[in-house]
């Protein structure tokens, strides 16, 4: 053996040593934090459940605090005491080192020269004593490496160890089954009970129980629909009947089934229509001619109900079909298209200003939808899409709470458009699909990515953007467009808490830029105001923004036309529709 | 006795739980495999090694346990809310019952009318 394999192997990798418990030290910090936050929850228990059986089940888990100190604690001392281990090895290292560049270098073993005889002996001596130090040295070394380890066992040792029973307080070593989700047990329970009644039993069922709409509305839209597609025919049209406005707007439920739900609300809905006209009508002002202010106020009046009476007629008759209709949300979504003949789907969703009117006045708000399906021959399914309440731009109004800088609605109904994308997808796994957002409905979509309503092609139109930090989806492809005078150009990426939507839709990373065909400002007013100053020229330029932004909703090939045919050829090519 | 159950609350705060405790798991697994390499990383320092497995095993132990234990309570919290949440006619009867014998209140917690509402 030469004298280099004699020097000792260092019993472990000092840099390997300190990453292993750097590593395990965050697992501990994780396990501490993640503890502390369930039993949080854990402590409002008590808040909600109140009842002679529940007492043992909020001290179920009082152990569980300071035994996962325990473990947070141990694992950090020995976190400790393996990276002092990894010290004392980093100086052994050097140690080594030099012992190991000793051995290396060429020592000059004949010192002495001349006719044998003494100056060999000399040598020889000179010889045996080095290798006696080197063999100190190597020994040294050993021991130093034994004693780092000693040390290193003993203050492992001295780390007080989990007791038994403390243990054995926490029952087997066997893991029990992780629990379904809460949520999705109870409401598909109380689904399981309503779908066990029997006629109008259901709805007085539902009535009896007012906690168990929200409850069922609370399922994942994936469970709702295993569960509706699984159920019999005839319970499913029992349930469509007896509790239209849950069925009707519960995402997961079969499109052709909501849309029959929202029929049958429809029906009930316009009975009370008829009864609220009968009243406006025995309100008409009295010898007031219908140009004062009085007479015009009843004469809208009336106008209003006799287009939501039209509206819902057409419901009834099939000729326009409701997705969802929440009167009390602010929900409505219009479906347009043939189910058995789609192969994707198209939700579009209008921004500001937006309400249920908006679905029942002339040129309604589901053009843009129609004008695709139309075009597509049947193979798109197009909903128009309103999940809740939209900003709202008028004199009446707040115009920063309920305007289009405030980014609360657009968190709240992306919540909620997330959801009916998810029911969609989950009841028709085969739509590819798409989204196309206009102006604030762009902030809604973005909102919705983080609720998993996630979707194959995002069409920002015109749209507000994002509220950063952003991350787009990696499945999603990205479309962008809008004039260059278009109104939110002035504000567009500018944002803090909630106001305003800091990513503008151009710079998500990937974005592919459509060219809107949208006109451009008039130049010569530009130019004029530039050199002018003079503010003769703003309510044009501002009139023009305005009108090129609500442009790309139109449904006028004369007007959208670039965007219209880009969408078409997107769900064409992307979405294999024909 | 006092009943009150909310059980929108009560479901949310389930579900909070039950997924805490379900990062917990994945956290006490993670800690499992953390713990592996640290193991690995001593295997020449026999000693040490072992010292070191000793305590961490059964930390490590502990750790499942307490997930163990956290899915055993949310498991029989969502038993509960489940029977607050479908309690027919029988049971509400019953539960009726028992706290007038018991003389404490009146009424039926099952009662929609009071149903999900603090009732002393």
């Amino acid at each position: 053996m030469s004298a280099i394999d004699r020097v000792p192997v260092p019993p472990a990798d000092p840099a390997q040593l300190r990453e292993a418990a750097s590593t395990l030290r965050s697992k501990a910090a994780r396990l501490e934090l993640t503890a502390h936050h369930a039993l949080l929850a854990w402590s409002f228990i008590p808040g909600s459940y109140r009842a002679p059986e529940a007492d043992g089940l909020h001290d179920a888990l009082l152990p569980a605090r300071p035994a996962a100190e325990e473990v947070v604690s141990g694992t950090r001392a020995a976190c400790l005491v393996i990276e002092r281990f990894a010290d004392n090895l980093e100086d052994l290292r050097n140690r080594r080192s030099l012992l190991l560049n000793r051995l290396d270098t060429d020592t000059p073993h004949t010192v002495w020269t001349g006719d044998g005889g003494s100056g060999d002996a000399m040598n020889a001596l000179a010889r045996d004593a080095e290798e006696r130090e080197i063999a100190r040295e190597v020994d040294a070394l050993q021991g130093a490496y034994d004693d780092a380890i000693d040390r290193c066992a003993r203050a492992l040792r001295a780390i007080p160890d989990v007791s038994w029973a403390s243990l054995s307080a926490f029952g087997g070593a066997d893991l029990p089954a992780p629990p379904p989700s809460v949520t999705d047990t109870a409401g598909l329970g109380l689904l399981d009970r309503l779908s066990s009644a029997s006629g109008t039993n259901i709805s007085a069922l539902l009535a009896r129980h007012p906690a168990w709409a929200s409850a069922i509305r609370a399922v994942a839209p994936e469970e709702i629909a295993r569960w509706w597609s699984h159920l019999d025919p005839a319970v499913a049209a029992a349930l469509v009947a007896g509790v239209p406005a849950l069925i009707g707007n519960l995402d997961g439920v079969a499109i052709a089934d909501r849309v029959a739900a929202n029929r049958q609300q429809a029906r009930e809905h316009l009975r009370e229509l008829a009864s609220e006209r009968r009243r406006i009508r025995k309100r008409k002002p009295v010898g007031i001619p219908p140009s004062t202010p009085a007479g015009q106020t009843w004469l809208r009046e009336l106008n209003r109900i006799d287009h939501e009476i039209a509206y819902f007629r057409h419901v009834l008759d099939g000729s326009r079909q409701l997705y969802a209709w929440d009167p009390e949300h602010g929900a409505l979504i219009e479906v347009n298209g043939n189910p058995s003949t789609a192969q994707a789907a198209l939700f579009v969703v209008p921004g500001t200003n937006t309400r249920a009117e908006s679905f029942m006045r002339d040129r309604p708000v589901t053009g843009f939808a129609d004008w695709q399906v139309e075009a597509s021959g049947s193979s798109v399914l197009a909903f128009t899409v309103m999940t809740g309440p939209m900003p709202q731009i008028g004199l009446d109004r707040n115009p920063i709470m309920d305007g289009p800088q405030w980014n609360r609605f657009a968190e709240e109904r992306g919540a909620e458009y997330a959801r009916v994308i998810r029911g969609v997808s989950a009841t028709r796994p085969d739509l590819w699909t798409m989204s196309y957002e206009h102006s604030y409905g762009g902030g809604v979509g973005s909102a919705a990515e983080a609720h998993g309503g996630t979707v194959d092609a995002r069409f920002l139109a015109a749209a507000v953007g994002a509220v950063g930090p952003y991350e787009p989806h990696a499945g999603t492809a990205y479309f962008a467009a809008q004039a260059i005078d278009d109104i939110n150009r002035y504000y567009a990426g500018l944002g803090a808490g909630p106001l305003g939507f800091t990513v503008a839709p151009e710079k998500i990373p990937g974005v592919h830029v459509v060219d809107s065909g949208i006109p451009g400002p008039d130049w010569p007013a530009v130019v004029g105001y530039s050199f002018t100053g003079n503010p003769v020229y703003l309510p044009g330029l501002i009139g023009d923004s305005v009108d090129h932004h609500q442009a790309l909703m139109s449904d006028d090939e004369r007007v959208n036309g670039n965007v219209l045919d880009a969408v078409k050829s997107i769900l064409k090519d992307k979405g294999r529709a024909t | 006795m006092s009943f009150s159950v909310e059980p929108h609350e009560l479901l949310g705060v389930a579900d909070r739980v039950r997924t805490s405790f379900e990062e917990l798991y994945e956290i006490a697994v993670s800690l499992r495999r953390a713990t592996d390499a640290v193991a690995l990383a001593l295997a020449r320092a026999t000693p040490v090694h072992s010292a070191f497995l000793a305590g961490a095993e059964a930390r490590v132990d502990l750790a499942r346990r307490i997930v163990g234990r956290g899915r055993a309570a949310v498991s029989a919290l969502q038993t509960a809310a489940l029977a607050y949440l479908t309690a027919d006619d029988e049971m509400a009867a019953a539960t009726d019952a028992h706290a007038a014998m018991a003389g404490v209140g009146e009424g039926n917690p099952f009662d929609p009318t009071v149903f999900g509402r603090r009732r002393l």
